[in-house]
């Protein structure tokens, strides 16, 4: 008598209502509330991947257009090399060229070409001035036999156009 | 004395199905169903799309990486040579391939030699073959030369069509460079 008793005084509190309804079923909003849990997880980790994709796109476009620009520079190098005179001393200065490969030479044209369809590569020069100790400086006397290249390389894409410089110098070598 | 309207028994049959005790209505299985259903199909397809751009981006890895220690190598190599082996090169068509007249580190002249051999691009040295540039899982699909003359000096013009697959997966890109022969100055 006395135990029964005590396991009357004893007896286990009812269910928290948190465990009834685990055990009767889960409510509606639960269910909502777990599915979108996981659809975030899932749409994260995709984004993820999303993103990764345009960062390596942009990786290959910028080493495709260091090379151009590379190119560019080695190409109007070239043309210094087949004579300064004839070549690079008549290009007006400031004015954008574009190179054209005719299937033997590269041609410095004012047409413009794109490289694939896509990359936009062009050049100027511009003049250089020497200061007293025959270092380029931004004023001095001017060099006719030295030319700034800036070589620049661009192309669009959805998140807008990306434009890349470089920026080298040409002297007169040979004549 | 009338009981108020909430009273009314009939109301039990429309209390919120989690607090009754009975079995799932037919709704509530349709509704649960359909959930269930468009998340399935939803992860199924993130799950594949992930496993696709995995792919791609392993792709890209290694075509980049082919074509950076590939044109890296080339254009150091055109451009400490002092002149193009005319004879042994051959020029203007897939595969090409260049032999340049060079000097070693002690100034002993020797021959680099670029080709193309099983979809890969090696390398020689003074007629020894020192391996691949590229890695074994791109493809070399293009590799085309010009010898450009310019009057006091010439230029090599390259053009590197690289190519890779995984799976469904694959992926090809171009790379361009032209570099003068600066060992003839």
């Amino acid at each position: 008598m006395m135990i029964s008793n005590f396991f009357k005084t004893y007896q286990p509190r009812r269910a928290h209502s948190s465990v009834k309804s685990l055990a009767t079923g889960l409510t509606i909003v639960e269910v909502v509330l777990a599915a979108s849990i996981v659809s975030l997880l899932f749409a994260s980790v995709s984004m993820y991947f999303e993103r990764a994709l345009i960062v390596n796109r942009r990786t290959t476009q910028y080493i495709q257009s260091a090379f151009l620009l590379e190119e560019t520079v080695e190409v109007v190098k070239g043309i210094r090399d087949a004579g300064w005179a004839a070549n690079i001393a008549p290009m007006t200065l400031g004015t954008t060229y574009y190179l054209y490969w005719n299937g033997a030479l590269w041609v410095a044209t004012t047409t413009e070409y794109q490289v694939e369809n896509y990359y936009n590569r062009s050049f100027t020069l511009s003049s250089v001035n020497r200061d007293a100790s025959d270092n380029i400086a931004p004023s001095g006397t001017n060099d006719a036999g030295t030319r700034k290249i800036t070589a620049t390389v661009s192309w669009h894409q959805r998140s807008g156009t990306t434009t890349r410089q470089v920026e080298a110098y040409i002297a007169n070598l040979f004549e | 004395m009338l009981k108020p309207k909430h009273r009314n028994s009939k109301i039990t049959s429309h209390t919120p199905f989690s607090m009754r005790k009975g079995a799932f209505s037919l709704v509530e299985i349709i509704v649960y169903i359909a959930l269930f259903s468009v998340l399935s199909v939803v992860i199924t397809r993130a799950l594949i799309s992930s496993a696709q751009i995995f792919n791609q981006l392993r792709i890209a890895r290694d075509i980049n990486d082919s074509a950076i220690s590939v044109m890296e190598r080339l254009t150091r190599e055109i451009r400490n040579a002092n002149s193009v082996n005319l004879s042994k090169s051959d020029f203007s068509t897939s595969p090409s391939r260049l032999v340049l007249n060079t000097t070693d580190a002690l100034s002993a002249p020797i021959t680099i030699e670029f080709f193309v051999a099983t979809s890969s691009l090696r390398i020689k040295e003074g007629d020894v073959d020192k391996g691949p540039l590229s890695s074994g899982k791109t493809s070399v699909d293009t590799f085309r030369l010009f010898l450009v003359n310019n009057t006091n000096s010439s230029a090599i013009k390259i053009e590197l069509f690289l190519s890779g697959r995984r799976g469904p997966v694959d992926r090809q890109e171009v790379y361009y460079n032209t570099v003068v022969l600066r060992g003839a100055y």
